[in-house]
């Protein structure tokens, strides 16, 4: 995913903690949806990206405040995990084996009949990240991140009675891990163990050839549990979502959302609730040449009045390749619970971060497969919230202002070199300014860059097809990420190459396919996060059986 | 054909320059302050300042310049100077670094206790309090100084904070750790036995002591993050003999100590301002020196001039404030992240 989006990764290494930063925003500010609902923690606010593997065929990525959809904690946008349910069946059998002692089998099976669909993925992954690394002149192995997990998910589809359509998924995973320590601290035996059940279910009722109702539901049922030496903790969330909206083919959805989140943990003292109820509308217009879009959504959180958040899209076709699209959000991120009612420093009188957001989209196509996108963006984020010592005690406040400011460019294209043989590249560039332009309790800061983001980020994949091989790079670089508030020390960039070659063979029916990944192919000594050590180069072998 | 030569004169000039002796004589560090900034949490590494005595230069990260870039750990808690080497403790780190006492070189690291606090030095022994991994197994743990090895560990349970030698013996204070104790314990070093044990006030921290032999304790009080109303003040404490002289409450949140014992002033923060309480007082007297809270303090009894550290928001720069006899301000320089410790020399 890292090698296609414009987000930043930021990872302490295997079975620590991986969030996304995205257009010089916090991970709090990205969505994750699944079902169509968000299914960041209610308890920290975040998503931790080393429970999504590949049992799902698309991530996909929204660079644009998703507020409208989502509501609180989008406005940098959100990633939307989802299956592709085709018309056909399918079956894929995956095992690979790296040089980590990493293992995982994955199974995933589509399958059709008459008017239904479903797709089912399957994935155990026992990882004991053994791995090298760099501490000063010393290779130093780590052996404290073994991450085991089972991960099942399956979506399905019914056509019925032609006006009725019905979807449903569940989404079941248990992971453990064992927290590493960094190339500073001592090892303790710190473990997590998440265990999420997931399940949506969606109704579409056509009331005529262009407007329908739907009805979607999900309820998310989430435990993280903590140990350290002294230290047991256990939070559990339980979110219930249910949302109706009528739509019209013209362009017009009008809608209402409630959402309950109830946490019980045990570091909180009582259980804490969330009330929220929606109404949302959305209205596309077609002005000629010009498409204008109109959003906005009202949200009543436990019976106080949110924010308005409110959307703006205006898109002019210039020629048959040439695009234009501006687009205007405004929106806003709750506390998370963690935020309020934290036993040492929650702070119950936080205020919710406001944004603005603006970005300006030019994008080019020359033929089928190529394109060039080249996307201005600017936001500002007011009441940035931010744990700092306050007599003493650290405890969330609304602490300071931030602007920024930023271009992404993307280039996508493919050129047939032989009769079997072509090359497809997918080129990002990411240019992101992002300053503290007002720090509400110390002035020395402001004009400072803000903590974690790079200011470039290159990436992306050069693949070579010919007939059934595929060689692959996939270089990433980062640019230094200052990671202190006055920008006194930084983290070195990096530049990373992976390389991927894979064979398939068709045999009647089925294909089977060799794959082999090389993770940080040029050995490079790096961190993402300061002294957390990260995998010089690793070696994986797959092989899949598809049919 | 120039250009040939041009690229070989200057491969030739960077052999000539590689094989010269280029070991750079190392910066000593001998009369001055140290300042052991903890380091970000979490990730962080703690790191040393030295200032020089009447001198403006100041060296940051010294110890990393001096041991081509190696780092402390995570969370330099302490250091002190025994048999003519530095004994610096990485709490999270799990650690104690020992250096050459000049110049910071590496000498030898002991990896064998978790948390480690404060030392207590009477030239001859060495002691250390550690937290253990949990915060309620700590103890206090005896250094050979020579061999650089743990020679005797004693459990005392809820996280050790400062420790003193007084007359012969060793005045521990607990601290709690991440719960609560209110102890001050008086161990004989001789068999690592307790001799008394001393209720001051919740959470004891550091420990310092006058000319006459005289033990002075802050106490932080008692933070219920649960029920805020259990929360109860800190308390600044006088031990004479072994007995509490005189105990005065002071705000909940207090924290760090120094002592000037020529103008008998205690220092210590009140969780706002660093302020100054005269010994002989027979009532809490305290005056404000400096309007932080200070996150350590330090007495420089060569140039009787008070160091308090400002942790500003614990992630970037921490700053260093000197202040006269007269509570003026002299001076101010940065530190590294969160100074959390001075030590003289």
């Amino acid at each position: 995913m890292e090698n296609q989006t414009f987000g930043a990764v930021r990872t302490g290494g295997p079975a620590v903690l991986s969030t996304v930063l995205h257009r010089g925003m916090a991970s709090r500010h990205l969505g994750v949806l699944w079902g169509g609902f968000n299914i960041q923690s209610a308890v920290n606010g975040t998503f931790d990206f080393n429970l999504i593997r590949n049992s799902f065929d698309q991530a996909k990525f929204y660079q644009n405040g998703t507020s409208i959809i989502t509501g609180n904690a989008s406005m940098a946008g959100a990633i939307g995990l989802s299956n592709v349910l085709t018309t056909s069946n399918s079956t894929a059998l995956s095992l690979y084996r790296n040089t980590t002692k990493n293992t995982s089998v994955n199974l995933i099976n589509k399958t059709t009949y008459k008017k239904y669909s479903q797709h089912i993925g399957v994935q155990f992954t026992k990882d004991q990240n053994e791995y090298s690394y760099k501490n000063g002149p010393q290779i130093v192995k780590q052996d404290q991140a073994e991450f085991n997990m089972w991960d099942v998910n399956y979506s399905a589809r019914l056509s019925a009675f032609n006006q009725w359509m019905f979807s449903w998924g569940g989404w079941f995973q248990q992971a453990d891990r064992q927290i590493p320590p960094t190339k500073t601290s001592v090892n303790i035996d710190q473990n997590q163990k998440d265990v999420n059940y997931r399940g949506y279910a969606h109704i579409s009722y056509a009331l005529n050839t262009k407007s329908r109702l739907r009805l979607r539901s999900a309820y998310f049922n989430e435990k993280i549990e903590y140990t350290a030496p002294g230290i047991f903790s256990l939070s559990h969330a339980n979110v219930y979502n249910s949302a109706i909206d009528f739509v019209h083919d013209s362009g017009f959805t009008l809608g209402s959302q409630i959402r309950l989140d109830r946490v019980d943990a045990s570091f909180y003292d009582p259980k804490h609730n969330r009330n929220t109820i929606a109404f949302f509308a959305n209205k596309e217009l077609q002005i000629k040449s010009l498409e204008l879009g109109l959003s906005m959504r009202y949200e009543r959180i436990d019976g106080s009045s949110q924010p308005l958040v409110m959307g703006l899209r205006l898109k002019k076709e210039l020629s048959s390749r040439i695009s234009t699209e501006l687009r205007y959000n405004k929106s806003y991120t709750l506390p998370s619970f963690n935020d309020l009612y934290w036993p040492s420093g929650g702070n119950p009188l936080l205020k919710t971060e406001n944004s603005h957001e603006f970005d300006l989209d030019f994008a080019y196509t020359n033929k089928k497969e190529g394109s060039i996108h080249f996307n201005l963006f600017f936001n500002l984020i007011d009441d940035w919230i931010q744990w700092t010592p306050i007599e003493g005690f650290f405890q969330p406040v609304n602490q300071r202002k931030v602007r920024n400011i930023g271009l992404e460019f993307r280039y996508t294209d493919s050129y047939k070199i032989s009769q079997n043989g072509k090359i497809k590249l997918n080129l990002l560039y990411g240019f992101t300014d992002s300053r503290l332009i007002k720090h509400y309790y110390n002035a020395d800061f402001e004009g400072n860059r803000t903590v974690f983001v790079p200011q470039h980020k290159v990436t992306g994949s050069i693949a070579y097809l010919f007939t059934n091989w595929r060689f692959q790079l996939n270089p990433i670089y980062y640019s230094k990420r200052f990671d202190t508030t006055d920008n006194s020390t930084s983290v070195s960039g990096f530049f990373l190459m992976d390389f991927e070659i894979q064979k398939s063979i068709p045999l009647n029916k089925r294909t089977l396919s060799f794959l082999l990944n090389i993770e940080n192919g040029l050995n490079n000594d790096y961190e993402n996060i300061r002294f957390y050590p990260m995998p010089l180069r690793i070696l994986t072998f797959g092989i899949q059986l598809k049919m | 054909m120039n250009r040939i030569l041009v690229w070989a004169s200057a491969l030739v000039l960077i052999g000539f320059t590689s094989c010269g002796d280029d070991t750079p004589d190392k910066t000593e560090f001998k009369d001055g302050v140290f300042i052991v900034n903890q380091g970000a949490f979490n990730s962080g590494t703690g790191t040393l300042t030295f200032k020089e005595r009447n001198s403006p230069t100041i060296y940051q990260d010294a110890y990393s310049m001096n041991n081509e870039g190696a780092f402390l750990g995570n969370i330099a808690q302490s250091m002190i100077e025994h048999n003519d080497k530095n004994f610096i403790a990485i709490n999270n780190g799990g650690k104690i670094v020992v250096t050459d006492s000049d110049d910071l070189t590496l000498v030898d690291t002991i990896s064998t206790i978790q948390q480690g606090r404060y030392f207590a030095s009477n030239g001859d022994q060495l002691y250390l309090t550690y937290w253990g991994d949990t915060g309620s197994n700590g103890g206090i743990c005896e250094i050979n100084g020579s061999t650089n090895s743990i020679e005797e560990v004693v459990e005392l349970g809820n996280g050790p904070e400062g420790i003193l030698f007084v007359n012969d013996l060793l005045y521990v204070a607990k601290g709690g750790g991440f719960s609560r104790d209110s102890l001050v314990l008086i161990i004989d070093p001789d068999d690592n036995s307790i001799v008394k044990s001393i209720v001051v006030g919740d959470n004891p921290g550091l420990l310092v002591k006058d000319n006459d032999e005289n033990v002075y304790v802050v106490c932080r009080g008692h933070s219920d993050f649960f029920e805020p109303a259990n929360n109860t003040n800190g308390r600044l404490v006088k031990l004479s003999n072994q007995d509490i002289a005189w105990s005065f409450e002071i705000p909940n949140g207090s924290q760090a100590l120094a002592i000037d014992t020529e103008n008998q002033f205690l220092y210590f923060s009140d969780g706002t301002n660093v302020v100054k309480q005269s010994l002989n007082a027979t009532e809490l007297d305290t005056k404000i020196v400096k309007d932080i809270n200070a996150y350590s303090l330090g007495f420089d009894s060569d140039e009787k001039h008070l160091y308090a550290s400002d942790a500003k928001d614990f992630n970037s720069q921490g700053e260093v404030f000197v202040i006269g006899s007269d509570d003026i301000e002299i001076e101010s320089f940065p530190a590294g992240i969160i100074p959390g410790y001075f030590y003289f020399k």
